[in-house]
This record gives C-alpha cells, sequence and structure tokens, in this order.
C-alpha cells in the first residue's frame, strides 16, 4: 500500500518545491530527484509485486483507497501492471529531462512534478469525474510549460492547447451530467449501466473528447500545431508523460463506452491513419512530423481498441504506446539538430534507433506488439490490415525522410545529451527484454527452404559474401566513417536466413540485414540521401512481405495473393526495373566495401525469398512465371542500356548489377528445370562478379578519390592487378566462353529455347549484346585510356581490398574451368523438387548435355587459352611499342580549349548511340515516380487543408465530428 | 406540480441555452478575449446543467438536521465546486496567454495567430 | 460570414441532438444511485451535516486534491509566465472612494472568509467559497494601494505549506486506516459541532489557505503584468 505513494510523491515534490525560495537551486534539485527516485523505487517494486515483466496477465492490480467507504461513494485509483511499466516510462523521462529544463525556465519545475502526478494520476483513475480532473492538471500545466518556454511560437501553440482543453472541459462536463442524470454513479465501471438516448449521448461526447485528446485525425490539428510550436524539450516531456497518460487513459476508456459496435473506432482509426499520414508526407518541421506520427499512433489506439479485445488488447496497446512515447521522447531530447551545425556518427544511430522502434523494425519492441497485431486484423479485418499496412508504409517513408535530412545537423555534443541517450538506452534494454519474451515464436529449423543443398548453397554465399567485404573495411576516404559494425550484423542475419523456418523469423532476418545495412550505407559521405531512398523501398518490400506472411494464416506462404506480394516484395528488393531508383541512389552513395555487399551479396536475399515462395507456394511454378520472365528481360535491357549511358564508375555497376538480375528472374520465371539450374548458377556467378567489380571500384575509389569517368582513365600502369581481376570478371560477365559467365547464359538460352519463349530469348541476347558496350566503357574509362593528370600518383589498391579480389576472380576462373563442380550439386537438388517442368541437363565428367547440345566448359577453356597464349606470344616476339600520347595532347586549330573533363576520352562515351536512339521515347522511372510522389503529395496537402492553423477551426472539427457521430450511430442503431 | 415542471426544465433549458450561446461565440468570435468569454458563459451553462443533474424540485439543501429529511442529490453540487474552481484556474491561464500572445502578433484577432499550421 | 453560418448551424444541431437525447427523462421525485446514499449514511460516515462538504472533502477527497493541483498549476504557470515578460509601469491610482472602502472593508471580509472556511462542515461554505473570498480581500488592498506590494514570497509559502498540510493529512488516513483522505483518523465528534466530522475542518483550513493564496498571487501577478507598456 505505501508503494501507492509512487502516484503522489511527485505532488508533494511539487509543493515543497514552490516553497523552496531559490527555485531550481540545489535545494529544490535535491527535492525533486528525491521523489523521483523514491516514486520510481515504488514504481519497480509495484512493477515487480504485480508481475508486469512478462506482460502475460496486465490486468493484475493493486487498489488505492481514498476517501471514505467504496465506490461508487468514494473514488479509487486502480494501479495495474499494465500501468505500472507506463509509470515506469514517465518516471524515467521526467528523471532525465527535468534538469533541461534548469537552463531557459528555472521555475517550472513545480509544473513538471504536477504534470507528473496528473499522468499518473490519469494513468490509474477509475472514475469518470476524476479523470477530467487529472485531464484539467494535465492540460493546464501543458499550457503553462509551453508559455514558459523560450521558442518563437509558443504563444500560439500555448493558445491552440488552451482553446482545445476549453472546448474538452464542457464536452466531458455535459458527458459527466447525463452520466449522473442517468445512473446516479460517476465510476467507469457506470457507463456499461448507460442504455438508450443517454448511451448514445455520452458516447459520442466521451469519444469526441478522447479522439480530441488523442490528437487523432481528423481531430489533430492542435496536437500537431502543438508539437510544432513548442520547445522541443516540452515537447518531449510531454510526449513521455502527459501524451502517453492520455493514450493509456483512452485505451482503458473505449472498451467500456456503450457505443454498441467497437469496430467504429477501428474504422475511424484506420481511415485516420491512411489520411493523417498522407498529411504527414508533407510535413516540413521536425515538431509537426513527430505530431503526424503521434497521430498515428492514436490511431492505431483506436484500430486496437475496435479489433482486439481482453489481454491481447492491453498488452499490444501498452507496447506500442509505452515505446512509441519513449522514442519521440528521445527524438526530442535529442535537442533541435536542425539548428545545428556539424554532426556526429553517433548522432545519427542515436537518432536512427528511435526512428526504427517508430517505423515497427525488427527487434526493438514496438514490431512484436505490431507483428501481433496485423497477423490478428490479417485474419479477422481485411480491410482495416490493407488501411493500416499503407498507413504505417507512409508513416515510415516520412520518419526515414525526416532522419535523412535531420541527422546530417546533428549536434556535435550529442553524446552529451543524456536525456537522449538515455531514452535510447532504454529502448535498446527493451528490445532484449521483450525480444526474450518473444522468442518462442522464432524457428530455425530451415523448413522453408525444404532442400539443405539449396539452403547450403545461400548459406554460404551470403557468408562468403560478407567475408570478403570485411578486409577492406578500414579503407575509407575522406568523411566516410566506420561501418564495419552494421555490415557484419547485416551480413550474419543474411546468413542465418536461409534457417528460417517460419515468417516471422524469415521477416525478422530480413528486416535486420535491410536496416543494419541502411545504417551502414548512411556513414559514407553525403549518402543520407542514398539510406533513405534505401531505407523507403526497403520498408516497402519490407511491408509487402509482412503482408504476404500475415495473410498466409500460420503457414509461411500461400498460393494466391500472399505469394503475389511476396514475389513483389522480392522483386523490389532486386531492384527490379521500375524500383531500380534505390540501387543506382544507394550503391553510389554507400561507403567503402558496402555497395560490393549491397550488390553481390544482399541482393541474393530476394533470389531466396523468390525461391522459397515458388517452393511453399506452388511446389516451384509461379503462375505469374511468364510475366516475370519479361521483366526481367527487359529488365537486363533497360538497365544495360542504363549502365552504358552511366557517367560514373559506381553508378554504372549499379545499372549492371539491375541488368544482370533480369536474367536471374528470366531464370526462375521458366520454372524448369534447366531454368532454375541457370538462375542459381547465375546468381552464384553473379555475387562472385559483381563483388569482385565492386571491390575493384572501391579500390579504384581509395587511391583516387574519385569514380567520375571524367577523372579516371589509363590506370593499368597504376594498377595492374586490379585491372587485371576487374578484366576478369568483365570478361565473365560478359559471357565470352572461357569464364564462368558463358555458362549461365548458355543455361538460360537452352531453357528459353526448350520453353519455346522465342521473343524473350530476343530481348535477353539483345541486352546481352549491349552488356558490351558497358563493359567496354568499364574497362576503357577507368583502366585504359590516357592517365589524367590528378591520377599520376595513384598506386596499387592495398592488399585488404586486393585479396578479396584475387579470390574472387580465382573462384570465377575455376568455376568457368570447372562449372561441373557447381553443376553436379545444383542439379540433383533441382530434379528433386516436383514442381519443375522440363528435362534436367545431364552431367557427365566435364561435359553438360541437354536436348539442345553439349558444353564442355574444360575443352572449350583449354581451346581459348591455347589461342590466346599463341596470340600473346606472336605480339611479344613482335617486338612492338606502342606510342603513349597524354590526355591533352590533342590539337584544337585555333580554338579555345575546353576543360580537361570535356575533352576526356570517356566523357560522352557513346553519343552516337545516344543520338542514334534519340527517336525512342525515352522512359524514365524517375519521372514515374515522379508523378506517383506527386499524386501522393497532392492528396497529403489536400488533406493538409484541414489543419488551417485558426484554433476555432480545431474546434469546428471536434464539433462536427460528434455530429457525424450522432448521425452514424443514429443511422446505424 | 406544473409549477415545479416548470422551473425544472427551465433550469436544464436556461444551461444548454449557455452552453449552446457559449459554442457559438466560440466559434465565431474572433476577438481572443472574447473567446475567453465565450468558453466562461458555456462553462457556467454546464455547471448549471451539472447542479439541475442532481436536483428535485421543492427539497432543501443537503445539510441535515434534525428539522430537514429531504434534500437534494449533494453530488452534483460537490462536483459543481469543483469544475467552478477549474473553470476559473483554466480562464486565469487562458486570459493570461491570450494577452501576450495577442501582444506578440500585435492583435487580438485569432485570425493573425495562424503561424503554426498544416 | 461562412464561419458564422457555419457556427450557427452547428450550434443548432448539437441543440437538436441534446433535446432529442434528454427527451425520455422525467422530472425525479425521489433520490437515486449514490446521492441516496449519501443523504442516509453521509452524517454517519463522515460526522458532517454539510454533506456537500462531505462529499468534497471526505468522500471524494482525491477530486478535491486534484482540483486543488488544478489551482495550484495554474497560478504556478501564471507567475511563471508573467515573469518572463517585461513588467508594466505603475497602475493608474485608485479613486478616494476605492481608496476609502479598501482601508475599511477587508479586515470584515477576511473574517467572513474565515468563518464560511471554517463552518464548512455545518453550512454552506468551505474551503473554495471561503478562500476566494479571502481572496477578494486581498484584491480589494491591492486595487487600493498605489503601489505594487511583492508578496509573493509570503504567498507562495502559504501556498505550499497549505498543499503539504493537505497532502499529509491525507497520507495519515493512508497509514492508519489504509485509505487515503479519510476524515476519521481522529474521532467524529457530534455531528453539529464545530469540532467535529474529524479531521475535515482542517483540511477545509488548508484549502482556504491554499485557494486565497493561490487566487492572490494570480491577481498579483496580474496586477504586476498589468500597466502600459
Amino acid at each position: 500500500m505505501v508503494k501507492a505513494l509512487a502516484v503522489f510523491l511527485p505532488l508533494l515534490g511539487a509543493f515543497i518545491n514552490a516553497w523552496l525560495p531559490g527555485k531550481h537551486s540545489k535545494a529544490s534539485r535535491f527535492v525533486s530527484y528525491t521523489v523521483l527516485t523514491a516514486g520510481l523505487a515504488f514504481v519497480v517494486l509495484l512493477s515487480i509485486q504485480l508481475g508486469a515483466w512478462n506482460l502475460a496477465d496486465l490486468s493484475n492490480s493493486v487498489i488505492f483507497h481514498s476517501g471514505v467507504g467504496s465506490p461508487p461513494l468514494s473514488i479509487n485509483l486502480e494501479i495495474t501492471a499494465g500501468g505500472t511499466l507506463a509509470a515506469l516510462a514517465m518516471y524515467a523521462a521526467v528523471i532525465f529531462s527535468i534538469h533541461r529544463f534548469a537552463l531557459h525556465t528555472p521555475k517550472s519545475q513545480p509544473l513538471i512534478l504536477a504534470m507528473l502526478t496528473a499522468s499518473l494520476g490519469l494513468l490509474f483513475a477509475t472514475d469518470i469525474f476524476n479523470s477530467f480532473v487529472f485531464l484539467e492538471i494535465g492540460s493546464i500545466a501543458t499550457i503553462g510549460l509551453t508559455a514558459a518556454s523560450r521558442c518563437g511560437s509558443r504563444w500560439e501553440a500555448a493558445i491552440k492547447v488552451a482553446l482545445v482543453s476549453g472546448l474538452v472541459t464542457i464536452l466531458y462536463l455535459l458527458a459527466v451530467a447525463v452520466l449522473y442524470r442517468s445512473t446516479g454513479m460517476l465510476t467507469m465501471a457506470a457507463l456499461g449501466s448507460l442504455s438508450g438516448g443517454a448511451a448514445v449521448l455520452v458516447s459520442i461526447l466521451l469519444l469526441t473528447v478522447i479522439v480530441t485528446e488523442l490528437k487523432a485525425f481528423p481531430l489533430a490539428g492542435w496536437g500537431l500545431d502543438f508539437y510544432q510550436g513548442a520547445s522541443s524539450n516540452v515537447a518531449g516531456l510531454y510526449s513521455a508523460t502527459w501524451s502517453l497518460a492520455v493514450l493509456m487513459w483512452a485505451a482503458k476508456v473505449l472498451p467500456l463506452l456503450p457505443i454498441g459496435n467497437p469496430i467504429i473506432y477501428a474504422w475511424i482509426g484506420a481511415g485516420g491513419l491512411v489520411l493523417s499520414q498522407l498529411a504527414g508526407l508533407r510535413a516540413g518541421s521536425a515538431g509537426r512530423i513527430l505530431g503526424y506520427s503521434t497521430s498515428a499512433y492514436a490511431s492505431l489506439l483506436l484500430v486496437a481498441a475496435g479489433t482486439t479485445t481482453g489481454a491481447f488488447y492491453t498488452r499490444t496497446v501498452l507496447v506500442l504506446m509505452v515505446f512509441s512515447s519513449l522514442s519521440k521522447f528521445s527524438l526530442f531530447m535529442l535537442g533541435n539538430p536542425w539548428k545545428n551545425r556539424g554532426w556526429s556518427g553517433y548522432g545519427t544511430v542515436l537518432m536512427l534507433i528511435p526512428v526504427l522502434l517508430l517505423a515497427g523494425i525488427p527487434p526493438l519492441p514496438v514490431f512484436w506488439a505490431k507483428f501481433a497485431f496485423l497477423k490478428h486484423l490479417a485474419l479477422h479485418f481485411p480491410v482495416v490490415f490493407y488501411a493500416v499496412l499503407a498507413g504505417l508504409f507512409l508513416e515510415a517513408v516520412y520518419l526515414f525522410r525526416f532522419w535523412a535530412d535531420r541527422s546530417e545537423k546533428i549536434s556535435v555534443k550529442a553524446f552529451s545529451k543524456p536525456s537522449a541517450v538515455a531514452g535510447v538506452f532504454i529502448i535498446l534494454v527493451a528490445a532484449i527484454w521483450i525480444t526474450q519474451l518473444w522468442w518462442g515464436q522464432l524457428d530455425f529449423s530451415g523448413s522453408i527452404i525444404a532442400s539443405s543443398t539449396l539452403r547450403n548453397i545461400f548459406h554460404a554465399l551470403f557468408a562468403a559474401g560478407t567475408l570478403l567485404c570485411l578486409p577492406g573495411v578500414f579503407k575509407r576516404i575522406g568523411s566516410e566513417r566506420n561501418y564495419w559494425f552494421w555490415l557484419l550484423i547485416s551480413g550474419a542475419s543474411l546468413t542465418l536466413l536461409p534457417a528460417a523456418g517460419n515468417g516471422i523469423t524469415f521477416y525478422i532476418l530480413w528486416e535486420i540485414s535491410a536496416f543494419a545495412a541502411v545504417v551502414g550505407v548512411s556513414k559514407g559521405t553525403g549518402a543520407r540521401n542514398g539510406a533513405f531512398w534505401y531505407a523507403v523501398f526497403a520498408s516497402f518490400s519490407g511491408y509487402l512481405l509482412l503482408a504476404g506472411i500475415l495473410l498466409s494464416r500460420g503457414s509461411f506462404v500461400m498460393a494466391g495473393l500472399p505469394a503475389l506480394l511476396m514475389t513483389l516484395a522480392a522483386l523490389v528488393k532486386l531492384g527490379q526495373f521500375g524500383t531500380h531508383l534505390w540501387n543506382v541512389r544507394t550503391y553510389p552513395a554507400a561507403p567503402g566495401t558496402m555497395p560490393a555487399y549491397l550488390s553481390g551479396t544482399a541482393s541474393k536475399a530476394a533470389v531466396l525469398l523468390l525461391v522459397a515462395v515458388a517452393l511453399n507456394a506452388t511446389g516451384g511454378a509461379l503462375p505469374w512465371g511468364r510475366a516475370m520472365a519479361w521483366a526481367g528481360a527487359l529488365t537486363a535491357l533497360a538497365g544495360a542500356v542504363l549502365a552504358a549511358l552511366a557517367p560514373d564508375y559506381k553508378k554504372l555497376l549499379a545499372y549492371a548489377s539491375v541488368s544482370q538480375i533480369g536474367y536471374i528472374l528470366v531464370g526462375l520465371g521458366l520454372a524448369s528445370i534447366l531454368g532454375w539450374t541457370a538462375a542459381l548458377y547465375h546468381t552464384v556467378h553473379h555475387m562472385i562478379f559483381k563483388m569482385a567489380l565492386f571491390l575493384g571500384a572501391a579500390s579504384v575509389l581509395y587511391r583516387t578519390g574519385t569514380t567520375r569517368f571524367n577523372n579516371l582513365g589509363g590506370l593499368v600502369k597504376k594498377m595492374p592487378w586490379t585491372f587485371a581481376f576487374t578484366l576478369i570478371a568483365v570478361i565473365s560477365f560478359a559471357g565470352i566462353p572461357p569464364l564462368a559467365g558463358f555458362g549461365g547464359k548458355w543455361l538460360l538460352y537452352n531453357g528459353l529455347v526448350e520453353a519455346g519463349w522465342l521473343p524473350i530469348l530476343i530481348v535477353a541476347m539483345f541486352a546481352s549484346v549491349v552488356a558490351f558496350l558497358y563493359s567496354y566503357r568499364l574497362l576503357h574509362g577507368v583502366f585504359l585510356g590516357q592517365l589524367s593528370p590528378k591520377n599520376a600518383h595513384a598506386k596499387e589498391a592495398p592488399l585488404a581490398l586486393l585479396l578479396p579480389q584475387g579470390i574472387l576472380a580465382a573462384s570465377i576462373m575455376v568455376l568457368g574451368f570447372k562449372p561441373t563442380l557447381l553443376l553436379n550439386i545444383l542439379v540433383p537438388a533441382l530434379k528433386a523438387i516436383p514442381g519443375l517442368s522440363g528435362l534436367a541437363p545431364v552431367i557427365q565428367g566435364d561435359m553438360v548435355l541437354t536436348t539442345m547440345g553439349t558444353w564442355n566448359a574444360w575443352m572449350v577453356g583449354i581451346m581459348v587459352m591455347v589461342v590466346f597464349g599463341i596470340a600473346f606470344v606472336f605480339y611479344w616476339i613482335s617486338g612492338h611499342k606502342p606510342k603513349y600520347v597524354g590526355q591533352l595532347d590533342i590539337g584544337f586549330a585555333g580554338e579555345m580549349p575546353p576543360s580537361a573533363d570535356e575533352v576526356h576520352y570517356s566523357n560522352n562515351f557513346f553519343r552516337p548511340y545516344t543520338r542514334a536512339l534519340a527517336f525512342l521515347p525515352r522512359i524514365h522511372a524517375e519521372k514515374i515516380f515522379c508523378g506517383v510522389s506527386k499524386t501522393f503529395s497532392m492528396l497529403g496537402d489536400g488533406v493538409r487543408m484541414l489543419f488551417t492553423g485558426d484554433g476555432r477551426t480545431y474546434l469546428a472539427h471536434s464539433l462536427l465530428f460528434l455530429v457525424l457521430l450522432f448521425v452514424f450511430l443514429n443511422g446505424g442503431m | 406540480m406544473s409549477a415545479e415542471y416548470l422551473f425544472y426544465w427551465s433550469m436544464a433549458a436556461t444551461g444548454l441555452g449557455l452552453v449552446l450561446i457559449g459554442l457559438w461565440g466560440v466559434l465565431t468570435r474572433k476577438h481572443i478575449l472574447r473567446i475567453a468569454l465565450a468558453f466562461t458563459l458555456a462553462d457556467t451553462g454546464v455547471n448549471l446543467i451539472l447542479v439541475w443533474s442532481g436536483f428535485l424540485p421543492n427539497r432543501a439543501a443537503p445539510i441535515i438536521d434534525s428539522s430537514v429529511t429531504t434534500v437534494v442529490d449533494p453530488l452534483p453540487q460537490a462536483l459543481v465546486l469543483t469544475s467552478i474552481v477549474i473553470g476559473v484556474a483554466v480562464a486565469a491561464l487562458f486570459v493570461v496567454v491570450g494577452v501576450l500572445a495577442s501582444r506578440k502578433s500585435g492583435s487580438a484577432d485569432i485570425r493573425h495567430m495562424k503561424e503554426l499550421r498544416w | 460570414m461562412i464561419r458564422t453560418i457555419v457556427g450557427l448551424a452547428i450550434v443548432l444541431v448539437l441543440a437538436a441532438i441534446l433535446i432529442t437525447v434528454v427527451d425520455d427523462y422525467t422530472v425525479p421525485s425521489a433520490l437515486s444511485g449514490v446521492g441516496e446514499l449519501y443523504t442516509q449514511t453521509g452524517v454517519e460516515d463522515t460526522g458532517s451535516v454539510n454533506l456537500v462538504t462531505a462529499v468534497v472533502v471526505a468522500y471524494r477527497g482525491l477530486d478535491t486534491l486534484g482540483e486543488v493541483v488544478v489551482l495550484f498549476s495554474a497560478s504556478t504557470a501564471v507567475v511563471l509566465i508573467l515573469t518572463l515578460i517585461p513588467i508594466g509601469a505603475n497602475p493608474t491610482p485608485p479613486s478616494s472612494i476605492v481608496a476609502f472602502t479598501a482601508g475599511i472593508l477587508p479586515g470584515a471580509i477576511i473574517l467572513f472568509g474565515i468563518y464560511i472556511i471554517t463552518h464548512g462542515h455545518l453550512s454552506p461554505g468551505g474551503g473554495f467559497p471561503g478562500g476566494a473570498v479571502v481572496a477578494s480581500a486581498f484584491l480589494l488592498v491591492m486595487l487600493g494601494s498605489n503601489t505594487i506590494p511583492d508578496k509573493s514570497k509570503f504567498l507562495s509559502s502559504i501556498e505550499s505549506l497549505a498543499g503539504l498540510t493537505f497532502g499529509l493529512l491525507g497520507f495519515w488516513g493512508m497509514f492508519t486506516l489504509g485509505q487515503f483522505l479519510n476524515n476519521l483518523v481522529i474521532p467524529a465528534g457530534s455531528p453539529g459541532r464545530i469540532i467535529s466530522a474529524g479531521i475535515i475542518p482542517l483540511i477545509s483550513l488548508a484549502i482556504g489557505a491554499k485557494v486565497a493564496s493561490e487566487l492572490s498571487g494570480i491577481f498579483s501577478s496580474y496586477r504586476k503584468a498589468g500597466g502600459e507598456e
């Protein structure tokens, strides 16, 4: 019972503080910290006593009696297990932020403590009128703190809070009067005994009050203005205490309202979620963005109240609300990062963790609750499910944009902001705590990919790819920062990915690998934009995957819509043409060996997903295989064309990557043994050569500081080994016989002929021709031609970068001469899959036989080597001495010579082709995306117009909402 | 009978009328202090309705002594006491913030306080 | 114009809603719900013959504590906000009538206020009305003087002490009877006497002091900030 004092200790502190003469003197700080620490200790004891920490039964409670007699005569506070956890968050937030007010408003301590008391009171209130008193304390403290802070728009923000709380007072007291007149009681339980007209009236009044106080769309205007106008200290404190209290209180009251069918909450919530998040896309100021995010969580609460009940409801709401509030607290407590100059690497991460939490990325706590909640929605309320998913995706987009925009300017002293660090730390500890609670759901039996051979191939692929990127991680240039940790996390979860035994495990590993890579990418120079695009597409593909998994009702994937959604998820992740935007923005921006990892290794996760979907949904043949093959072929072609025209080494490789992945899609789309053999062979091969190429690019960047073709050229003399390895990779992917690339193409074309898909064959072949153009461009632009004087001092790449390239080049040679090493493993495994059609290639020694022909790689290789050897001997003995020409050794016939960059041989290399093809309509995926994003912007702007900034408009919104609710309820009854 | 009927309902109607006038004022007035006044008006109306919710005609105030046995409901009166004080507190704060906000924006017109929007 | 029409429309529709909903109410003839329980057992439970005070201070004491906090927060906020802005010049001097009245009335008013506070459990009144009356005396003093007396230290001390007293009286009940703010930690005495109803008179005093000091604090802040700029 004494522990229940936790609710009122802050109040005593407030009274004492108001009395102490020099406010915010040492004495008053001592008082504050004493009551806060004592209160915190009591709350912790209570939470242990009530068994809150395993989240099993959150309805355990201790009753705090007050007054004389018992309810309904007097008032009780019910200290529930769930409430203690929320109270813990509130106490922690106040303890970690109270010192920050010392600077600007030293006398605000009593108000802060009063706000905490009100929050705790509201959290535990069981009486309608008692809640009203706490609501008023909270509003007054908010208005006071806002108006007393030192930022420009404080008066306006305070006025809007005051206006809304005035209206809330009136509506609430009307509800109290009607409730009392009808039932003769004021306890929350009395709400249930209402009937008839009074029930409707009290419901609509209280629902309007709740939606307004929650700042849920469409009554969110005042909240947005408040978050925008209040100082970040006030807004942070507010979101972790008062806002959280209101959310938890609403969660308590909503199920008690005699509204008939609670599904109406879900409709308000789901509709509001989508619309408010559309508007959120257009929000500019940091505070406002977080305001929209608050609104999203309020809407989620409404959806939860409308669709779930009992312990599940309590747990979901508790986890969602407590952690979203804490993460907003941390973000606000980072101060005004957008106003400071300079930034630190820690700041980026510090800011990213709360953002990831808000976006519900595993393994952060909100994810677990969101996953369980969405699963429930997918099973029982599909329409609400789609709306919620769409809303959550939109939220993720603007949160990542917020992060990308702001973290660049985050304070140098981010680490000296203990409150933000503490908030993030709490989140991380909670992540471990909650993850271990839900750990049992995970399954690493690998049953998604039944064939252990395929599993092992992917395990090996991911592990090798990650390991080969690791030696070079410290070879960074300029302002690139350490990314090895994130590379390792991402690589580790990828390596585990094939072992996933159920949907949630797969999804978690998938998301961890994606978002660890996002952080890794963000460490590059000016890479925030690239990281943002990566994050957006990764979350888009993540949500598609999630939808697929959740709609599959327990199994990993079901045929039909879930399988389609998951296929789309894989395509987005692969950078299928149309979504390739992220590849070409992210790869060039990523630091050091990160692009090699992303393009060579991480993209194979999507291949794994496609394989898993095909195997689990239909046993191999996806119904949209042909469409996928077409998409793959066109991607191969378009990617190749764009690669040829790219002016930058890394960009060229990014487009080439998009193009090469098209072949994999064609192979998988064939759904024949030949096709799959080709696809998986090419998957391995692509990983090898693309990593070699990107590591080569990393070497060149490391030594020259640039990847623009204009500034490169002639590096063969400076970096012969890098050149040699790149050459091997280029020959291989161009599909020239002795090396590995030929086999993949041969198998693929065989498969296409076998299936009779000749048009696709033609497109794919044409794409291979275009590949020659860019492979030549690549070699010539970087290594051949004249050496730019800027690179006169370039040296051979360091061993850490060179060695992995050497290993990769050697693998290409081995795979080129002895492809049967891989095929011997692959073909039997694929033959065992019943869903694949066609005949398997037969392997006899070094010979590979299909119905179309035979291929003896060893023989061909030896022959080609012999021919090359003879040619080289002739060249050598001829004693031919080439003449070397400097880059600027050109006559200009009296004209003013243009800049060295422009006369560079590589400048506008393929101009003739571009001119020749100019009559073709230019399809820019960028433009399509611009169109899409413009449409969204317009929609968002349309929604935003509701929030005119005139306080009276917000009041009118509330009243109109009330009227509409009445009409709706009466129409529905 | 009819007199108490009339009294009873006119009490509710007065309260309701005050609330509605107050809300109308809140929605349509531009001057920040007029809005504050409108809120006070609506508050008063609500308080009247609260009192009405426990009112019984022809009964005494709820102070029990030997001569008084039939009284009105004491609870709403207690609520109103609380609500009045809260109303005073909110109004005091509102006026301060309103006056200072209008000093900042140079006018007491709420339409000029739209820096924060969208 | 549009706003007026929309406002009018909203208000009229609201009126219609409220009227249709309360349509099924009839004039009650007997108490029901907790009201009935209070009248039956109130005096016995609390020892206070004024049932409103019994409800305010004893049964629903938590509400009252909250209400005190509301006032406390508001006055703290007002003082806090007004200290942040430049203080205006001296106020306009009072007329001789006000000055004269302010010289003789406050004593009587304060006495009256104290009477209301201390007889809260016996007759209409209690801490809130009494405190407000006392504060009005302070207001009158302020209006009648040419200068602004700075009594904020004194006021805030009273305010805090009263608040603490209220809180600690509440804890007393919690520790002895397991019920926060239970008024019968001391014997109830015989109902109707001035010393009766347990600690209700004490709490009333605390509330009265707090309300008086807080309202006075708000007035004096207003007064300080109110001059011409």
